[in-house]
């Protein structure tokens, strides 16, 4: 099976190998550049999120994909759903805003800041999220848009749900990337 | 000519378009046809204010009853919407801290478009959470505006925020003779409703 390969190889020459690797290399560059552009796009670090737990169901399910904007522009009200990381804790969650209160301080040059504190609850959780912000950190009494990583604006079901296949079974995952690239390497264009 | 391989390839990249053109389209073309919904009404039916006790003694509550009326099963006529999230929220200023307050009161999820599901016809409605605001807060919330308000949640695409109903009066006012009917240790006061200014 691999000597066919070995032997395309050798037929391929060494400018045709570089070519291919270079095809390779321009996916992988180019995937990350989309990435990237998506997050100067949406003002987010991180604009396209998997759902995790099961706290907002029936709204969101595990495996679910939630597309995110981050603009300085965008009020959160009462209804909206931020996705929130709380410095110490590893991964980010999403959850409903139910309490916000804004004040509005004037300066003395004219300028105004806006403070927003934020209290939020899974819509599946029976309390609010005051213990879960106390659990990591402490003293935290209200969610500040600082720590909002962004709004929830799109929703696609279950597609997500290769990547959470893809952590929990890691070698799943080099299996799969490790194939991928043999096939774009030995991939002529006919 | 063609491989086994190269014919899966071909027919599951097809697959994967096509499905992803649809989604697309079912998003799109939902949310230009996103329905909305005849304003209901919320009255106030009582409204009291208690202090609270022990660790929360620095704290008073909002007691009240609400009678929601609100019709959200146009809503359901969209093709994609898979839910929505119905909250009864207050928004008021308080004129001595300068801030712009939203509280849920109540909440629900309406999953069913069927009228017994999606017709909200409360009577005597009970917030969920409790309503608190420091000690001797509320003498400072002039007018408070109840709104019953939803999300819809898509099978696929954009999340919509709407207004599903408004109080009738959508201010109340605590007048200066309520204000002054202090909020002492263990005193009842209800605000708006003696003075008519609530609900109706």
């Amino acid at each position: 099976m691999f000597m066919d390969e070995i032997n395309q190889l050798r037929r391929m020459g060494f400018r045709a190998i570089l070519l291919q690797a270079l095809n390779l290399a321009t996916i992988i560059a180019g995937g990350l550049m989309g990435w990237k552009a998506l997050c100067l796009a949406t003002n987010s670090e991180s604009p396209i999120v998997v759902v995790l737990s099961e706290s907002m169901e029936p709204a969101f399910a595990r495996g679910d994909i939630l597309f995110l904007t981050n603009f300085a522009s965008d009020s959160y009200e009462i209804g909206d759903i931020p996705v929130y990381k709380i410095p110490g804790a590893n991964i980010p969650i999403v959850h409903r805003i139910i309490h916000s209160h804004t004040s509005t301080v004037t300066h003395p040059n004219g300028t105004t800041t806006e403070t927003q504190l934020m209290l939020t609850k899974g819509d599946n959780n029976p309390t609010d999220d005051l213990g879960l912000y106390h659990s990591y950190m402490r003293g935290m009494k209200w969610l500040k848009r600082d720590m909002v990583v962004g709004k929830v604006r799109g929703f696609l079901p279950h597609v997500g749900y290769v990547t959470i296949v893809m952590n929990d079974y890691p070698q799943l995952k080099y299996a799969l990337l490790g194939t991928l690239g043999v096939f774009l390497l030995f991939n002529k264009e006919q | 000519m063609f491989s086994a391989w190269q014919r899966l390839q071909n027919t599951s990249s097809w697959a994967l378009s096509v499905c992803l053109t649809l989604l697309a389209v079912i998003s799109v073309s939902s949310w230009y046809v996103l329905p909305t919904v005849p304003l209901g009404s919320i009255g106030l039916k009582s409204f009291q204010v208690v202090p609270g006790s022990g660790s929360q003694s620095n704290l008073e509550y909002a007691l009240m009853r609400l009678d929601v009326q609100s019709d959200l099963t146009p809503l359901f006529a969209n093709w994609n919407t898979k839910q929505l999230y119905v909250s009864v929220v207050a928004d008021w200023n308080s004129t001595v801290e300068g801030t712009q307050s939203s509280v849920v009161l109540w909440d629900r999820i309406i999953t069913r478009k069927r009228p017994e599901a999606a017709k909200l016809r409360i009577e005597g409605l009970k917030a969920k959470n409790v309503w608190k605001v420091r000690r001797g807060g509320f003498k400072t919330i002039p007018s408070c505006h109840l709104s019953l308000k939803y999300d819809i949640m898509p099978y696929v695409g954009i999340v919509t925020p709407g207004i599903g109903a408004r109080a009738r009066n959508p201010t109340w006012n605590v007048t200066t003779e309520t204000a002054t009917n202090s909020f002492g240790e263990w005193d009842i006061a209800v605000p708006g409703v003696k003075s008519g200014g609530v609900g109706s």
